[in-house]
């Protein structure tokens, strides 16, 4: 027996809509675009949504609900169920312009207002940019940002990191680009880490002015008297309240010429092997098992820190 | 007065029991209210059955009506068909100072009357009745295809709703036009 559901009362379509989980309402707002306006009535603001390895992934109440795409039309809106019965994969239409726009429409669609995890190759940035102009008007939360490369032109490259300082990442920025060694960017503002892999073009004064717990900077162009200028500024009272953790890899370093004093070799010898607290990372944590061959660094208001250089690496560390 | 007096033994003010020894308190008398529905049927439905719905316990709370008066001034519910109001006052009986189980066995059936039993549920706020209704609507789609589910819940295609919608503008502007050209009259 049919029953005209878009005649109730906006209220109680939200109530008829919390009962679905997001493959459900994914299936009705595929209905028509009255009915696709309405369900996020449903409470799904408060869900979270992914995007990596060109699937779509929607969090709600502890579960993850993967979209895939399918070439076979027989597929669509197919269910795959884990072993305890609950519906975990479901295959869509193939999206016209790539995997991306289902990400795009999903959270639309829902209303959602934070990215858990946003995993973007610089050659899907035609098919996001619409994406990316949403994100930036209603302010979405995206809590971590990878950004891959595969070999791109260098305007698209700074179209996407003039895009990163508009958009609101609260928790990481991780960076695979190989950037051309002319490349120039500023950040804005900062997320809780970031990890470059390749940073020549982050200089010493973007680092002093940085605000992130924890900094990764590989291929950098730092070297022994840009961690002194740092060390100056870390020592007095106040500086850096956040940083936890920095590593810098660049071929200007190295345990030959003084830093903060210390005649090189910069190598303590006599520090034991020890496991230290690590901090929580979005990252790689390899980095925090032990202090081997580190020196005691200590601020002028008593706080202590522990540096290491081996090889062309800095590491500096709670 | 119907014969509809759900789950209640008489229109009477029930009579004041002698309590046991051992008890407490004296049992104090159970009042009722009367409520009908668009069929103009009043069903007889005690305070405590009645709590089940925000709407009516709102409006009751403060009458301190005596039967009589109850019995003089039933709730009138225009809205509400005869026969759902019915169902609402069967559930609202069996729950009486209960609340709903999980696998409640006494909720209503009838799906052709889901439509209209939301609607009513809804407006007099009867926020479990309401949670069984709404999780029945979804039921009826669960593992549907969009299709299926556009047969179902009656929804219109987006080329219908652009038609209705251009309907709804033509026939507004025809109104309108009349508006206009009757006030011009008027003028003259």
């Amino acid at each position: 027996m049919p029953i005209a559901l878009l005649k109730f009362p906006k209220d109680l379509l939200g109530d008829v809509f919390e009962q679905f989980h997001p493959f459900e309402l994914y299936c009705i707002s595929k209905c028509s675009k009255r009915i696709r306006n309405s369900v996020k009535l449903g409470g799904t603001q408060k869900w979270k949504i992914s995007y990596a390895m060109s699937e779509t992934t929607v969090s709600c109440e502890d579960m993850n609900f993967v979209f895939k795409y399918s070439k076979k039309p027989d597929d669509y809106f197919t269910r795959r169920t884990n072993r305890y019965g609950i519906e975990t994969e479901m295959y869509t239409e193939y999206p016209h312009v790539g995997a991306i726009d289902l990400f795009g429409y999903l959270l639309e669609t829902f209303g959602i207002r934070i990215i858990k995890c946003l995993w973007t190759d610089t050659k899907e940035w035609n098919s996001f940019s619409e994406i990316a102009k949403h994100l930036i008007n209603s302010k979405t939360e995206i809590e971590k940002w990878e950004l891959y490369s595969n070999g791109n032109k260098d305007n698209i490259v700074e179209n996407i990191m003039s895009v990163i300082n508009k958009v609101n990442i609260t928790q990481g920025f991780e960076c695979f680009v190989q950037f051309a060694s002319d490349f120039q960017h500023q950040f804005i503002r900062y997320p809780k880490e970031i990890s470059l892999r390749t940073s020549s073009w982050f200089t010493i004064d973007q680092l002093l002015n940085c605000t992130c717990v924890q900094v990764d900077l590989y291929d950098s162009m730092l070297s022994n008297q840009d961690i002194n200028v740092f060390f100056e500024k870390w020592k007095k009272p106040g500086t850096f309240p956040n940083l936890q953790l920095l590593f810098i890899s660049s071929d200007r370093i190295d345990e030959e010429s003084p830093i903060l004093d210390m005649s090189p070799p910069i190598r303590n010898v006599e520090t034991p092997i020890k496991v230290i607290k690590s901090i929580p990372s979005y990252f790689s944590d390899w980095m925090f098992t032990n202090l081997k061959y580190s020196f005691k660094v200590i601020k002028e208001d008593g706080t202590e820190r522990w540096l290491r250089i081996i090889g062309k690496s800095f590491y500096f560390v709670v | 007065m119907s014969s509809t007096e759900q789950g209640t033994s008489s229109a009477a003010p029930a009579e004041p029991t002698t309590a046991p020894e051992s008890a407490a308190a004296p049992e104090v008398p159970e009042s009722f209210y009367y409520v009908h529905g668009k069929d103009k049927v009043v069903h007889k439905v005690s305070a405590g059955a009645l709590q089940h719905s925000a709407l009516i316990h709102g409006m009751i709370s403060n009458l301190g009506y005596t039967e009589e008066q109850a019995k003089a001034n039933p709730f009138p519910f225009e809205n509400i068909d005869g026969d759902i109001l019915q169902m609402v006052v069967d559930w609202c009986n069996q729950h009486k100072g209960k609340p709903t189980p999980p696998e409640d066995t006494n909720l209503p059936k009838q799906k052709e009357k889901l439509f209209d039993l939301v609607l009513a549920v809804n407006y007099l706020e009867i926020k479990e009745l309401l949670t069984y209704c709404c999780k029945q609507v979804a039921m009826m789609v669960k593992g549907k295809s969009p299709e299926e589910i556009r047969e179902i819940w009656m929804i219109p295609t987006d080329a219908e709703d652009e038609a209705a919608e251009k309907e709804a503008k033509k026939r507004a502007g025809k109104e309108a036009a009349g508006e206009t050209a009757a006030a011009a009259g008027d003028a003259k």
